[in-house]
């Protein structure tokens, strides 16, 4: 290369470290101004695309990106209480019955009322999907239509339960113009466009019946990548983000022109041990070795470190905001490494002084099994818990499931002795996840309620408390109880953190009330800073 | 040229049957449920027993493996490869949308690749052992050995979050092509760069490269009218086959960069067991492959008129 080349290469290199300094000094300044911005239009920044178009499960604009297309009959706050939505109120009227009062004067986004008759409409798409049988609205289903404004519900088989499931997105009420690929619901913002893993962009609907959105456009940009998403955010390419990951999580806080929203409790991590293991993998069904376990864990620890303080310890598997007042009556178990080997001693597990416990011959190996929903959101908890209970004596092996499907295969074959999981409450039904996970009476041999259910006494309190309570403060109450029995008493559950849902903002994002359940999350009174 | 090429059309079916039957079987064989995985991502929660049972009879899976097979099959020889489980939408659908996005990706970096790599590699070669040569050679070294995923980030944080010169993220004008298309490009123009010095050195030392230096001709007119002609077999075996590589390191790229392509959608399709669209993808690379194959093969007799005039001496 010529000289006269040499030193145009050099000046292009110093211009562009100059226009670096140049913009990383102003590109990021703080909105220090209230008023509102002219142009009303966000672009934020969602996970993996997961949208499914099929007529018969149409979630387009619903879940798992909940882009405020629809609304549901009654809707979950953040503390995870029910409140009135499209229905303005409700009864149940045994024996299995809810009637719905709805709300008048509502119109879908193409113009058409918002009636009974919609809701028969959606009920009967819900059942022929079959997304409706797990809350009995299914072919056996009966949908009465008592007037415009009066619709009656008496699920397939006995839910008290029904009025908590409504609230999730899948559960929207749509248009019967509605279709998979171009949905109209009664929410605040309408549907304009959708590019498979690309984007979805909706606009305020002026006729909306609520509190209308200060945004004028969404748009939701489909970013898989967690650290991807977080320099989008940096490059200000989109204002906001969700699921920040917690690796990132300070960088995003300490950046100027930015901030880090945090939810309350919104998910969990937890570990769940096979107590009906099979030969190889039975370790779980002793209970002392369950309780060690638990007790051999500090949980403050890997909330600091491995989560960042992103997360907060808790007693329960569901975020405790569900359990209301219930939540205090779950006591959850210390960290005692000193006791944990004082039971592994009176089981006769012999060491445990800087060796792996034995008893006869065979060694004291737990296999942990990790890949819900993906092995990365656990971060190195895994490698935490494997030193803490190498502490008192515990060898654990760690299992890496390269996805979701090995994870539940090797769950379903009972090929580990412990699974940890990461787990979300999207609907405002307390009893939702030990009700679905461990209730034990009638699990086939790969189901969950087999592997983890406590049985008997557990399955009791679903099938009263929380199957057939009357109202909410039941289901609450039932919940605990069966929290109780899962985590107090059996130790099949050993809750290691609750987790907070991280959203990165830029500064100008106003009104944004980050929601624990990212499916629910509001965008109505949002609104951008000039 | 017509019989050869007619062969290697023919040659396709048993690719394509041999592909097929691979493509279903490997896919079957990997531990999961593509039943569960569907109704957990289509009702936002675990699925009970019951319904994954209905979803298996709905999606065909509780049918014995050699009537699935033979049921796809019959489907695919008519255009009808199936319904994808991750979207719900024909899997022809499915791969018509996301193939423009990923030959887009991968036409740019190929073009990239060989704009700078051949260049590069000549120069290393005609200053073979010099301070260029060496640097060439670092720095080709270096561009096969940085993983794409963080070359990735390093780009996006040097000329997006740093500099906004150019868009973090996305399709959408020639100015989001140019961060994925170069870390898609990295390793492709390394080799190319390694592989035309070295072909082209083994050039230099014959004899009718001194004649033509002998004769009076320039350094440059020498290296490409002479040198790079006669080193173009290898580079054009790896530049053919190189450009169905790109399909397969597309995967890490349109992720970090949130390009919606088809590298992209199979890795959510292995993910959740999408077995229709998997075995599309599958029978469409082998397609390619050999296509590939059949172009290189091809571009051969143009660049080797011994390969040309060789079988009309044996036919003459």
């Amino acid at each position: 290369m010529r000289r006269s080349g040499r030193l145009s290469v050099l000046r292009i290199v110093a211009a562009v470290a100059l226009a670096a300094a140049a913009c990383t000094s102003e590109g990021t300044r703080q909105s220090t101004s209230q008023a509102p911005a002219a142009r009303q239009v966000l672009t934020v920044a969602a996970a993996a695309d997961g949208y499914y178009e099929n007529p018969k499960y149409p979630t387009i604009g619903r879940y798992p990106t909940n882009a405020g297309i629809f609304e549901t009959l009654v809707r979950m706050t953040p503390d995870y209480q029910i409140a009135p939505s499209l229905a303005t109120s409700w009864q149940f009227l045994p024996p299995n019955t809810w009637r719905f009062r709805l709300r008048t004067g509502v119109k879908f986004q193409d113009g058409t009322p918002f009636t009974a008759d919609a809701v028969r409409f959606t009920m009967r798409q819900l059942a022929a999907s079959d997304q409706g049988s797990y809350i009995g609205i299914d072919k056996n289903a009966k949908i009465k239509v008592v007037d415009d404004a009066t619709v009656e519900i008496t699920p397939s088989f006995p839910n008290r339960r029904l009025i908590e499931q409504l609230v999730h997105p899948s559960n929207s009420i749509v248009a019967p113009t509605s279709t998979a690929t171009h949905p109209i619901g009664a929410g605040p913002f309408k549907f304009v466009s959708y590019q498979r893993n690309r984007e979805i962009t909706v606009q305020r609907w002026d006729g909306y019946w609520g509190p209308k959105p200060r945004l004028e456009q969404i748009t939701f940009k489909f970013i898989p990548d967690g650290n991807a998403r977080v320099l989008a955010l940096q490059s200000g390419q989109v204002q906001a983000s969700f699921d920040v990951p917690r690796e990132s999580a300070a960088e995003v806080q300490s950046r100027s022109g930015l901030r880090l929203a945090r939810s309350p409790v919104g998910a969990y991590e937890a570990l769940y041990f096979d107590i009906r293991g099979a030969p190889g993998f039975d370790l779980g069904t002793d209970p002392a070795i369950r309780q060690a376990v638990a007790l051999a864990i500090n949980r403050d620890v890997i909330v600091k470190n491995v989560w960042q303080g992103n997360a907060e310890v808790i007693q329960t598997m569901i975020p405790p905001a569900i359990l209301g007042p219930s939540a205090s009556s779950l006591t959850g178990f210390p960290f005692d490494p000193t006791q944990a080997k004082q039971l592994l001693d009176q089981a006769g597990w012999k060491g445990g002084d800087g060796t792996i416990r034995t008893k006869g011959s065979r060694r004291l190996t737990l296999t942990m099994v990790v890949g819900f929903p993906n092995a990365d959101i656990h971060g190195s908890m895994p490698e935490a818990v494997k030193a803490m209970l190498a502490d008192v004596g515990i060898d654990l092996k760690v299992v890496t499931a390269p996805d979701e499907n090995t994870y539940s295969d090797r769950l379903a074959k009972g090929q580990g002795d412990l699974f940890a999981e990461v787990g979300n409450q999207n609907d405002a039904n307390p009893c939702f996840l030990p009700d679905l996970l461990f209730y034990f009476h009638g699990a086939g041999h790969g189901d969950y309620g087999y592997r983890f259910g406590p049985g008997a006494a557990f399955d009791q309190i679903i099938d009263t408390k929380c199957r057939q309570g009357v109202n909410h403060q039941d289901a609450q109450q039932g919940a605990a109880g069966a929290m109780h029995v899962l985590i107090d008493e059996t130790r099949t559950v050993i809750p290691i953190a609750g987790i907070l849902r991280l959203y990165g903002l830029t500064d100008k994002i106003q009104g944004f009330q980050a929601n624990p359940s990212q499916t629910n999350q509001d965008w109505t009174s949002v609104w951008l800073a000039a | 040229m017509k019989a050869y090429l007619a062969r290697r059309v023919v040659y396709l079916l048993p690719v394509w049957l041999f592909v097929s039957l691979l493509a279903f079987g490997l896919g079957r064989l990997a531990p999961g449920d593509p039943a569960r995985d569907v109704l957990g991502r289509t009702t936002g929660r675990q699925p009970t027993e019951r319904e994954v049972v209905a979803e298996r009879h709905r999606l065909g899976l509780d049918r014995p493996l050699p009537v699935q097979y033979l049921s796809w099959l019959s489907g695919a020889v008519r255009a009808n490869l199936g319904t994808s489980y991750t979207t719900g939408e024909p899997v022809s659908q499915a791969i018509g949308r996301t193939l423009p996005a990923t030959l887009q990706l991968a036409g740019a970096a190929f073009l990239l690749a060989v704009a700078i790599g051949l260049p590069l590699g000549l120069l290393a070669a005609a200053k073979s052992w010099t301070w260029i040569d060496h640097l060439i050679r670092a720095a080709a070294l270096l561009g096969a050995s940085i993983p794409a995923f963080w070359l990735g980030y390093l780009l996006i944080l040097a000329f997006a979050v740093r500099t906004h010169l150019l868009p973090a993220f996305g399709p959408g004008g020639p100015s989001h092509l140019v961060l994925p298309a170069c870390t898609l490009a990295l390793f492709d123009l390394a080799m190319l760069a390694r592989l035309t010095r070295a072909a082209v050195l083994e050039t230099l030392g014959e004899d009718y490269i001194q004649t033509a230096r002998a004769k009076g001709l320039r350094e440059q007119q020498t290296l490409v009218r002479h040198a790079l002609r006669a080193a173009l077999v290898p580079l054009v075996t790896w530049t053919g086959m190189s450009f169905g590589f790109l399909f397969g390191y597309s995967v890490v790229v349109e992720t970090v960069f949130a390009w919606p392509g088809l590298g992209y959608a199979t890795v959510l399709a292995v993910q959740a067991r999408d077995y229709p669209f998997l075995q599309a993808f599958v029978l469409l690379m082998g397609t390619l492959f050999v296509l590939l194959n059949l172009g290189v093969d091809i571009a051969y007799t143009w660049v080797d008129p011994r390969l040309r005039f060789g079988r009309a001496l044996a036919a003459g």
